[in-house]
């Protein structure tokens, strides 16, 4: 792996920000849209409406999944100055930064929403207290931020891009949306020969050995992970049985709908790929004409 | 020790009761005891916690939460399996 940064850091097309945050361009932003093309061309198989969401969570929509005492060791908020005009004059007289580059913060305004954790988020607070007739295909991206210890180009980021694809339905449905989404990634694994296996695992919460979502998770797996060399999840596929719909109000039928998810983390599939495929685009298998079946 | 006054059917009596009430979606003689639990969300996470007390209460016995497997609390028969079967 660590032949694969070097390699990174050769590519005058990337560039690495140690704060967890990758830029890049040319090649590999042509093989970023490629790769978000196909999963497009997965969620079209399901004739998913696509949406495009904000930036920004409300606070109050995410506590609904008790969020922040499942996972605050992830969670970024927005800061803004308070916007009292003494307030920011002080502000502008002192020195903003401190030798680190470490803003000096005069008082804040409350805070009241969260940069988006996960892309699917939005989709459930979109639907909020519908009543669905048949089940419903969504897809959506969004740029996700999740705090880190430690952060590794590509593969570990505080700010990265997410591409879901949703059903909520009926138990039933999902359940066949998720066992289909899965057997059709797999033939693309298949096709452009990426070595990946399919694992159970569970959320990131905080301190698991304390946590009794981490327990139940335990106790009746509800994902499981594409695991590129062993080493790195690269997507998803997700059961929330009813939660979402218990927290959202969205039903189906008489029932909280069920709702399922099929997550891929683009920047880790650019390096899943890079890895396999090495760094010069004329060795990559065309996604373009990849067919999703 | 008590529980070994308690009957099979004394047991995943007490154990539909506590799931029924927790839940408050099933009145009893709704819930069997093969009806999946965690898969239907009939009770959430922090109740499986309280069940485990619950459990603890029931059998006279501590539950090693560490050595708990998937499916152990799949359904009635599986938690009467888990933790009332194998005590002498």
């Amino acid at each position: 792996m660590e032949v694969m940064e070097q390699a990174l850091e050769q590519t005058s097309s990337y560039r690495w920000h140690a704060n967890g945050q990758s830029a890049f361009g040319e090649d590999l932003l042509s093989l970023y849209r490629k790769l978000d093309g196909l999963f497009l061309r997965l969620a079209g198989l399901y004739r998913a409406r696509e949406y495009q969401f904000p930036t920004f969570i409300s606070a109050r929509e995410l506590a609904k999944l008790d969020y922040f005492t499942s996972f605050p060791q992830i969670v970024t908020f927005p800061v803004c100055l308070d916007a009292g005009e003494d307030n920011l004059q002080a502000f502008s007289d002192g020195s903003p930064l401190d030798g680190d580059g470490q803003v000096r913060l005069t008082a804040t305004a409350p805070v009241r929403e969260v940069l988006t954790p996960a892309a699917c988020y939005h989709l459930y607070i979109h639907l909020q207290g519908q009543r669905l007739d048949g089940p419903r295909h969504l897809t959506t991206r969004n740029t996700c931020f999740r705090r880190e210890t430690h952060y590794l180009p590509l593969q570990r980021q505080w700010s990265f891009s997410m591409r879901e694809i949703v059903c909520l339905g009926s138990a039933e449905e999902v359940k066949r949306f998720l066992e289909s989404a899965r057997e059709r990634v797999a033939r693309i694994f298949a096709q452009i020969k990426l070595p990946i296996d399919w694992k159970p695992a569970t959320d990131p919460f905080f301190r698991p050995q304390r946590s009794a979502k981490y327990l139940v998770q335990r106790l009746d797996p509800v994902k499981t992970e594409m695991v590129f060399e062993d080493r790195l999840a690269i997507g998803s596929v997700n059961l929330h049985r009813n939660y979402f719909g218990e927290a959202f109000d969205i039903r189906r039928g008489d029932e909280a709908a069920f709702s399922g998810c099929v997550a891929f983390g683009l920047e880790r599939w650019m390096f899943a790929f890079l890895s396999r495929f090495g760094p010069s685009a004329g060795d990559w298998p065309d996604l373009d004409t990849l067919r999703v079946l | 020790m008590s529980m070994e006054k308690r009957s099979e059917a004394d047991v995943r009596e007490s154990l539909r009761g506590w799931v029924c009430r927790t839940s408050g979606k099933l009145s009893p003689g709704q819930l069997r005891d093969d009806m999946p639990i965690l898969e239907n969300r009939l009770i959430t996470s922090l109740q499986v916690m309280e069940l485990i007390l619950y459990l603890e209460q029931l059998r006279g016995a501590p539950v090693d939460v560490e050595k708990l497997r998937p499916g152990t609390f799949r359904d009635i028969n599986a938690i009467y399996q888990s933790f009332f079967v194998s005590e002498n």
